[in-house]
């Protein structure tokens, strides 16, 4: 089954690698879209399989390594990426979400895939599976945003009817963060529970505890901002391209920062 | 008093409100808060135990960082950045924080009132003109009314009317009761800051609580405790790394057991707000050292816990206490996760040292059972061990923090996902029936033009297509 998983996860890759390529493709010409929007769902069925079979192989969710992690971030942003396409079928946001998800893969494919036993920390399966969905979420859903931030900022320097107009774009990449921003919430207070019962505290400055309170400010600045400091266009885009970089930096943190989650 | 020493008065308050109400304050604090927040990443912090502004972190710098930080050590030093959450610009831009999201929250108080119980209806045409929605039916005032009451009320908005001049004024609102999340998820960042304050000041955390298999410690803090350690045991992956491991614990009170439990890594012990935790484990060394007349001196198990460090090996030290002899010796275990050319398994060094000396007077190499002859002592190294290392907590803030971390999930929640909305309308004689005209007003964090728009499209719908949309303009959302 573990081989199974593998092959699935790279049968996923390759087919959101194609959804990738038609999408840039659908910039030009319209009608490849169809094909893009049906390859998009198809990857994601497999690597919702891959991370079952994977979770069936190692006893828990496929949250405790880097490698699985990635994977799971890609996920994130295929549903939450999808989810925007169904409720306002604007297809920019399902060939971004594609896109994204695509690079997140990539890096992904360069991890080892070999099973590491979980050390005695991250034998809380309960809290492991739902801290980390909640983050995979709330990254997804940043990836969303991040992604409607740069078409924004493109689509007011170029003038295309083929995109949609930019205050579609601003619009969804606020919606996104509604979506995401309780569900970061959500991963620093289930991690500070989880950090109380497992090191006996539930705060203690850990450079990804630090990382991951920067980001749940910049996203809390964002709102401010937006909801009542009258901010709009393109200080907001900007604003959650930066908060989508603190969200790279936490995520990609334990390879810059020791600490309690690099578990080495 | 008169108006002028009034107003001397009252413009310095007002100018205090309304900088400590601004956006803009909260804005630059949050963004102070990240700018140290990720100096804090970036630079070496200061162990625990050394604080800034005490001679122990002027040592450190010293010590640690002025060989790497050469001329900025003063600098950056004095700012605080090395001890970032204990500097006194990261808690002075905390308190400006908390002071903001209280002044503000004092404020927003009356509008959320207000809106809890209903706005009150406009009953002006003023403004109405510009309103993004406009429909011309050939129904009755009355039927319109009568559309516009049932579709709002079929979406579970609270609806209210008011007749003036031949015109029905509505206003109506939906999930007023979220106006109270703002409220509440600010007020929760004060009580986790409280609940933090109270486990600091009033709590105590011991995080290298040590104990040898078969030794008993005093908890301390006035408590009254001790605890013992019974066993330890450690289980091991296939790859070398720990699966589990658990100490078997006694708790004593005043003298008497009062508790007996296995604590292992996720399972905490928990005794009269007390907290027991699994931490770490690393080797022990069984010794026992008597006189050469056969007099014991001592029977003890020493815990490794330090690192005598000889680039590329780190080796386990541990101090083991000679009572009345004038002497200290120091054991070193092979090397971790290394092949060890002095020490090989089973074997430990051991160094003697006369009370203040720095050099050792003897060493040696101990293999298990064989006792050694060293300076006037025999030395028999019994069997290796384990000792177990346990933090243990009290924090009387605790709780409050759970609570405040619920109630900013919940004021979050409550915000973002039932977003308050606020919708008016107008109806009027028109010339072959009646007009309607909607609006949204105060802040919007819906997609208002969507939700007019699904309105204006069911009161259409439910006069049988008699209505008209002439106007759907664009109305500014949040």
């Amino acid at each position: 089954m573990a081989n199974w998983a593998q092959g699935l996860f790279t049968m996923a890759l390759v087919i959101d690698g194609i959804a990738a390529v038609i999408w840039l493709i659908s910039i030009f010409s319209k009608r490849w879209q169809r094909y893009a929007l049906g390859a998009m769902p198809v990857s994601f069925v497999l690597l919702t399989i891959s991370i079952i079979f994977r979770s069936v192989v190692t006893g828990h969710g496929p949250f405790s390594n880097m490698y699985e992690f990635s994977i799971a971030f890609a996920w994130g942003v295929l549903i939450i990426g999808w989810l925007f396409w169904w409720r306002k079928r604007v297809t920019l946001v399902a060939g971004i979400a594609t896109a994204l998800s695509l690079g997140v893969l990539i890096f992904a494919a360069t991890l080892s895939s070999r099973e590491i036993p979980l050390v005695p920390a991250l034998q809380q399966s309960a809290l492991l599976t739902l801290h980390v969905t909640a983050a995979v979420i709330a990254y997804g859903a940043f990836g969303v945003s991040f992604g409607m931030a740069i078409a924004y900022l493109f689509r007011q320097r170029k003038h295309t009817s083929r995109w949609p107009a930019a205050e579609v774009l601003d619009r969804i990449g606020y919606q996104a963060v509604i979506i995401g921003f309780p569900f970061l919430t959500l991963t620093i207070i289930l991690g500070a529970i989880w950090a109380d019962i497992s090191w006996g505290r539930y705060w203690g400055w850990d450079p990804k505890e630090t990382a991951s309170f920067v980001t749940w400010l910049l996203y809390a600045g964002y709102l401010h901002a937006r909801l009542l400091g009258g901010w709009r266009g393109k200080k907001l885009a900007v604003l959650l391209i930066v908060g989508f970089c603190a969200v790279l930096f936490t995520f990609f943190g334990n390879y810059i920062f020791q600490g309690l989650h690099t578990y080495q | 008093m008169d108006s002028v020493e009034k107003s001397q008065i009252i413009a310095p308050l007002r100018y205090a409100c309304h900088f400590f109400t601004s956006i803009r304050l909260a804005l630059v604090v949050i963004l102070i808060i990240v700018i140290l927040s990720l100096v804090s990443i970036f630079l070496i912090q200061t162990p625990q135990g050394i604080t800034y502004g005490t001679a122990d972190y002027q040592a450190w710098l010293e010590i640690v960082i002025r060989p790497d930080f050469g001329i900025w050590t003063d600098t950056l030093g004095f700012f605080g950045l090395f001890d970032v959450f204990r500097s006194p610009f990261f808690l002075g831009a905390g308190i400006l924080l908390i002071l903001n999201i209280l002044c503000c929250s004092i404020r927003r108080w009356g509008a959320v009132k207000t809106a809890l119980k209903g706005i009150s209806i406009s009953t002006t045409a003023r403004g109405f003109e510009n309103a993004p929605v406009i429909l011309h039916t050939k129904s009755s005032l009355s039927n319109s009314v009568l559309s516009v009451t049932n579709v709002l009320l079929r979406h579970k908005y609270r609806t209210r009317t008011s007749e003036s001049d031949g015109m029905v004024f509505f206003t109506a609102d939906k999930y007023a009761f979220s106006r109270l999340g703002t409220i509440v998820s600010h007020l929760s960042l004060i009580l986790l800051v409280v609940g933090f304050l109270l486990g600091s000041f009033l709590g105590f955390q011991d995080d290298a609580f040590i104990l040898t298999k078969g030794t008993m410690r005093e908890v301390g803090h006035d408590t009254g405790l001790a605890l013992g350690l019974v066993d330890f045991n450690a289980d091991y992956w296939p790859d070398g790394t720990p699966r589990e491991y658990r100490s078997d614990v006694i708790v004593y009170e005043n003298g008497q057991q009062v508790e007996t439990a296995a604590v292992l890594v996720n399972h905490p012990l928990s005794y009269n707000g007390i907290r027991f935790y699994q931490s770490f484990f690393g080797p022990a060394a069984e010794m026992q050292v008597q006189t050469t007349e056969g007099v014991e001196v001592t029977n003890s198990t020493i815990a490794l816990v330090g690192i005598m460090n000889a680039e590329p090996f780190q080796r386990p030290l541990g101090k083991l206490e000679l009572p009345s002899t004038g002497l200290t010796a120091y054991l070193v275990a092979p090397a971790v996760n290394m092949y060890d050319p002095i020490l090989q398994n089973e074997q430990l060094g051991i160094e003697i040292y006369e009370d203040g000396a720095s050099v050792p007077v003897e060493w040696a190499i101990l293999d298990i059972g064989v006792p050694q002859q060293m300076q006037g002592l025999e030395f028999t190294y019994v069997e290796p061990s384990s000792f177990s290392g346990f933090s243990i907590k009290y924090d009387p803030g605790s709780w409050l923090v759970w609570v405040a971390f619920g109630l900013l999930f919940t004021g979050i929640s409550m915000v973002l996902y039932l977003p308050y909305r606020n919708i008016q309308a107008m109806v009027e004689p028109g010339e072959q029936g009646s007009s309607l005209c909607l609006r949204a007003s105060g802040r919007r964090g819906f997609d208002v033009n969507a939700e007019l728009e699904r309105l204006a499209n069911e009161i259409v719908s439910i006069t049988d297509g008699q209505a008209d949309i002439i106007k759907r303009g664009e109305n500014a959302d949040g």
